[in-house]
């Protein structure tokens, strides 16, 4: 008998077998590994409450609301009753079917939405009965809550991510996550999402969460959010958007001794919480492509326009500092004046009217001006020299560059040098004469009323400004104390005449209707010529009402400027509109309801369709 | 003098492996039991860890009871134990509680007893006793005695249907090696089984073909030797090879139940299916692959504690070592299991007593059937077939078996060094 001991060899060579698949499958293999992360890790990024937006009253303007969406994820659907899933939402069959088709073509294991924004009685009723439905879950969102229905051109608004985004932020951002897109939620983003914290959890074969991992030591807590104190005066800044509806234009609202922007209106605005809703991005290609109304141009901040007459208060102060005029230094008017030969200049005072400083700002005397700007170019030994002098002065104003202010848009406006001159003109091929309209606003001079209001409240401050700025407290940091004094190159002493020149506009020039009982309201009216192109042919339309405006005369607590478009004289439109807003901080209510009413009602729509016709039309009617 | 000696002879070391096993097994089970933060209480006898617990101390206390049964009287009944065995079996078809559809336990309300388990137990006994009695070549008349012996009870399971347990019975084969069965079969038995998985894999046709060229090829070699009896043995090994084809796949196809089939298929990589059939698998390999060298340690191991593996605690154990202590311990288990086996057919080749020598050749090949069976599935080498990994799965039966096995085995053991 032979006998073979066969599982002597068999058990060691199964053994090694064994050894070898297992060698293999825990230590060559990482496939398997990674595996076993995907399949019973879950990571879960545990997001803070985005910060809140005050206004400087503390009122909330903006928080966030929970809401939730059904979404579908594909790959877990089963049979399900979709008549009772349709009579639940309260929308027809085929309704449904194409978000699942939708979101079949999206992915199959992402969840695809059938219905954003559950109202709370759906909500309730499919939190209970969501089981029946496979492959439904309801996704739990925090939305922005817009409290107080204002603003929005400031405090912009939130958008989810795209996916080109993803790879450009370094990974924080994951798909769904709500991103600040402009204004307030675009420039403090950081600031008001927090950081996002990280929660590890096991899950079982379900994948349901079955509690954390490692009792939560690899878990990451959320840093704060921070609540943000808007400068915003939300009453005001409401009030002056109701006082522009139906117009195009900008308010913007310094106050002087703080630089803190009181109110920063541009109308038209677009509304951020009709993003959130089921058209959401439809909503806004419709906004971005409104090229007439243009809702996401902040008339504030962007728009460009020439400043018109207020610029002259600015001229005055230069010819004061550069001594090229004083106080009483006249100038005789006759409804304009020949500034060269052939050359006519009009003007709106009587015929041989004679002007010192004072009734030249308070009557606008465009001859007064006129000469003074002349006397300015003249005061350097050629016009170049003198034009980069008075620029120079007038960049000390905030003018010709970015305020640096705390929001993502803006312009620089333009203030001319002689370099400009000389490639428009040649070099050393002209003289003040040929660029007399800067003397009146309406030349090269481009400004935005946020720089407008910025030099008005310099000439409050006789003499300085702060930077304007919409953020009182970010988190628990005041940042008051960033602010410095941006001194002018022009004496304190001179202010005094020039303020009294806007005192008197108010009283008995040009800007009368601005005044209000009892308080000292100092401002100067602008008309502003504009033109704009129709088939090639640059056509003017009718004037801007401008009107920028401080008060009280001494220790101001408000400047302001307001522009509106295409509203012709200043005294028309802007000089109430700043008038009431004055008052409505000043008092917290007017008392002129008349004129609220008038604005309030009036509309300047007729006046923007007239370009639009194809028709010729007048204009300044 | 003599009391010093038997104290030194008495084996153990394997003992010790089987305690240290069954602690492995315990620890492995708690880890499974733990859930949620919370562990599992001993004293629970609802829980899986309490239970366990009672098994271990039962399965002690029967195997120092087994150890002191003289074997003498054992031999002597061992036809009676075997046919009682037996009735248990086929009582299970009147009697039996049907799980997961098959009829193999009886319930005793707190514990479910496995007849097939402890049949394991009478056919060692019974088949060494034959073969001590009858001092049975291989070849030998009464060689079907014993192949009905083991076919009874094979058939009697087969049929409840526990597939998985009647296969471990085929490992007595390695008995019957050490007992003299020519090597040749162990050939023979390989070819049909790579014949099997190839007809599954190529299908019947081509498998057909090849073997047919490789035959013909055989034959054109065969003439240069001008060897007839080698050239009878081609022709009859490709003919036969080819009526095996067939008929096991058709066997394959017909007798063999569909979730069994199933399992063959995933194995054999015909079918890809991660989520159903080939899940326990899939899921037991990932819970391994997330052992990596080390393990994650006790209670950190990610897929156990997800509950990711189904029947972890029972036949799939061993993915819990893996996970929790990685390679290191996966290597640690099959060698203790190794060396376990190794150790009782090497005191088998000691003994001088035949009976003791082909109980323990049963014994071992019955722990290597289930250990070759059962890791073997559970990192995805075999077919998932259902059989606890002994002294570490959780089941009272089968650890009771295997504890008893082992008792006399060492109460053999220390008797054989007694007499000498």
């Amino acid at each position: 008998m032979r006998s073979n001991k066969v599982l002597f060899v068999v058990a060691p060579l199964v053994a090694l077998i064994f050894m070898m698949q297992l060698l293999n499958l825990q230590i060559l293999r990482s496939d398997f590994t990674a595996l076993s992360e995907r399949y019973s890790m879950g990571k879960e990024e545990v997001l803070p409450e985005r910060g809140y937006i005050y206004d400087r009253n503390g009122t909330l303007l903006v928080g966030n609301l929970v809401s939730y969406d059904l979404m579908v994820i594909p790959e877990n659907l089963d049979d399900f009753d979709i008549l009772e899933l349709s009579k639940i939402l309260n929308i027809p069959v085929g309704q449904i079917k194409n978000s699942i088709k939708a979101a079949k073509r999206f992915s199959y294991k992402i969840p695809s939405p059938v219905y954003r924004q559950l109202p709370d009685s759906i909500n309730a009723l499919l939190q209970e009965q969501i089981w029946k439905f496979p492959g439904f879950i309801l996704e739990e969102h925090l939305a922005r809550d817009y409290r107080v229905r204002t603003a929005f051109n400031l405090i912009g608004y939130v958008n989810e991510v795209t996916e080109k985004e993803l790879n450009q932020t370094n990974g924080y951002y994951t798909l769904g996550d709500k991103v600040g897109r402009s204004g307030i939620e675009f420039q403090y983003e950081e600031d008001l999402r927090g950081g996002k914290g990280l929660r590890y959890f096991r899950k079982d074969k379900f994948n349901r969460d079955v509690g954390s991992f490692d009792k939560g030591n690899f878990d990451i807590s959320p840093t704060n959010a921070h609540d943000i104190v808007l400068t915003i005066d939300a009453e005001l800044q409401q009030y002056g958007e109701s006082l522009l509806t139906n117009k195009r234009g900008g308010i913007v609202a310094i106050q002087p001794k703080t630089g803190e922007v009181l109110a920063l209106v541009s109308i038209p605005n677009f509304e951020p919480d009709s993003l959130r809703k089921e058209t959401g991005s439809d909503y806004l290609i419709r906004m971005a492509n409104d090229t007439l109304n243009q809702p996401f141009f902040d008339r504030g901040l962007q728009a460009q326009y020439a400043p018109g007459s207020p610029l002259k208060t600015l001229n005055a102060l230069i010819g004061l500092q550069e001594k090229v005029i004083e106080p009483n230094t006249r100038f005789t008017c006759n409804s304009g004046h020949y500034y060269a030969k052939g050359f006519f200049m009009r003007c709106l005072c009587k015929h041989g009217t004679s002007n010192d400083l004072l009734r030249g700002i308070s009557n606008s005397c465009n001859t007064y001006f006129s000469n003074v700007y002349q006397r300015i170019i003249g005061s350097k030994s050629t016009p170049a020299e003198g034009v980069d002098n008075w620029k120079s002065h007038l960049n000390s104003f905030g003018l010709g560059n970015y305020l640096g202010y705390d929001l993502p848009v803006g312009r620089p406006g333009f203030v001319p040098e002689s370099s400009y001159y000389d490639l428009v003109y040649g070099s050393r091929n002209w003289k003040s004469t040929n660029i007399i309209s800067n003397a009146i606003g309406q030349g090269e001079v481009l400004s935005t009323p946020i720089q407008m209001a910025n030099f008005t409240a310099t000439i409050a401050n006789r003499g300085y400004y702060i930077k304007p700025h919409f953020t009182k407290i970010v988190g628990n940091i005041e940042t008051s104390s960033e602010f410095q004094r941006q001194y002018t190159k022009i004496d304190q002493n001179h202010f005094d005449i020039v303020i009294e020149g806007m005192r008197q506009a108010v009283l008995r020039g040009t800007s009368r209707v601005a005044n209000i009982k009892g308080i000292e309201v100092c401002g100067k009216t602008g008309t502003v010529e504009n033109f704009t192109l129709i088939d090639g042919q640059k056509t003017q339309l009718t004037d801007h009402s401008v009107f920028i405006a401080f008060a009280p005369k001494d220790d101001p607590e408000i400047a302001i400027t307001v522009f509106v478009e295409n509203g012709y004289w200043g005294s028309r439109w802007a000089a109430p509109i700043a008038s009431l807003m004055i008052e409505k901080y000043m008092r917290g209510e007017t008392s002129r309801k008349w004129l609220e009413d008038r604005m309030l009602n009036g509309s300047l729509r007729e006046e923007y369709q007239k370009p639009l016709l194809g028709v010729p039309f007048e204009i300044n009617q | 003098m003599k009391t010093k000696l038997e104290i030194r002879r008495f084996d153990f070391l394997s003992l010790l492996i089987f305690l240290v096993l069954l602690s492995i097994g315990s620890l492995m089970i708690y880890s499974i039991a733990y859930s949620d933060g919370k562990p599992p209480s001993l004293m629970d006898l609802e829980g899986i860890l309490g239970k366990h617990f009672l098994f271990c101390l039962l399965s002690i206390v029967f195997g120092v009871i087994f150890y002191f049964v003289s074997i003498r009287f054992i031999i002597r009944h061992s036809y009676v134990i075997y046919g009682l065995s037996l009735l248990f079996l086929i009582g299970l078809f009147l009697f039996g509680k049907s799980i997961s559809g098959a009829k193999s336990w009886y319930d005793l309300g707190f514990f479910s007893f496995q007849p097939s388990e402890f049949v394991k137990i009478t056919t060692s006994v019974l088949i060494a006793n034959i073969m001590y009695q009858s001092q049975i070549i291989i070849l030998h008349r009464k060689i079907w005695w014993i192949i009905a012996v083991i076919l009874l009870p094979v058939g009697l399971i087969f049929v409840q249907p526990d597939p998985g347990t009647a296969i471990t019975f085929f490992f007595l084969i390695f008995m019957f090696f050490r007992e003299g069965l020519p090597i040749y079969i162990l050939f023979v038995v390989m070819s049909a089984i790579i014949i099997f998985i190839l007809a599954l894999v190529l299908g019947p046709i081509k498998l057909s073909i090849a073997i047919l060229l490789l035959g013909y090829l055989s034959l054109f070699i065969t003439t240069w030797w001008n060897g007839k009896t080698l050239r009878r043995v081609v022709l009859f090994s490709t003919i036969i090879s080819i009526v095996f084809t067939f008929a096991s796949t058709f066997a394959f196809q017909n007798f063999i139940q569909e979730y069994h089939r199933d399992r063959f298929e995933v194995l054999l990589n015909i079918r890809e299916d991660n989520r159903d059939i080939g899940y326990h698998v899939f899921q037991s390999k990932i819970a391994l692959g997330a052992g990596q060298f080390y393990g994650t340690g006790l209670l950190r191991g990610t897929q156990t504690n997800g509950k990711f593996v189904p029947e972890q605690h029972n036949d799939y154990i061993f993915s819990a070592v893996g996970e929790q202590w990685g390679f290191i311990g996966g290597f640690i288990v099959i060698g203790l299991y190794l060396f376990l086996i190794l150790r009782i057919i090497s005191k088998a080749e000691k003994t001088t007593n035949k009976f003791h020598r082909v109980y323990m050749y049963c014994f071992s090949s019955f722990l290597f059937g289930h250990f070759f069976i059962n890791i073997g599935m559970t990192i995805g080498l075999l077919p998932t077939i259902g059989i606890p990994l002994p002294y570490l799965s959780y089941g009272g039966s089968n650890l009771l078996t295997f504890t008893i096995l082992l008792s006399l085995y060492l109460s053999m053991d220390y008797r054989r060094l007694a007499i000498e």
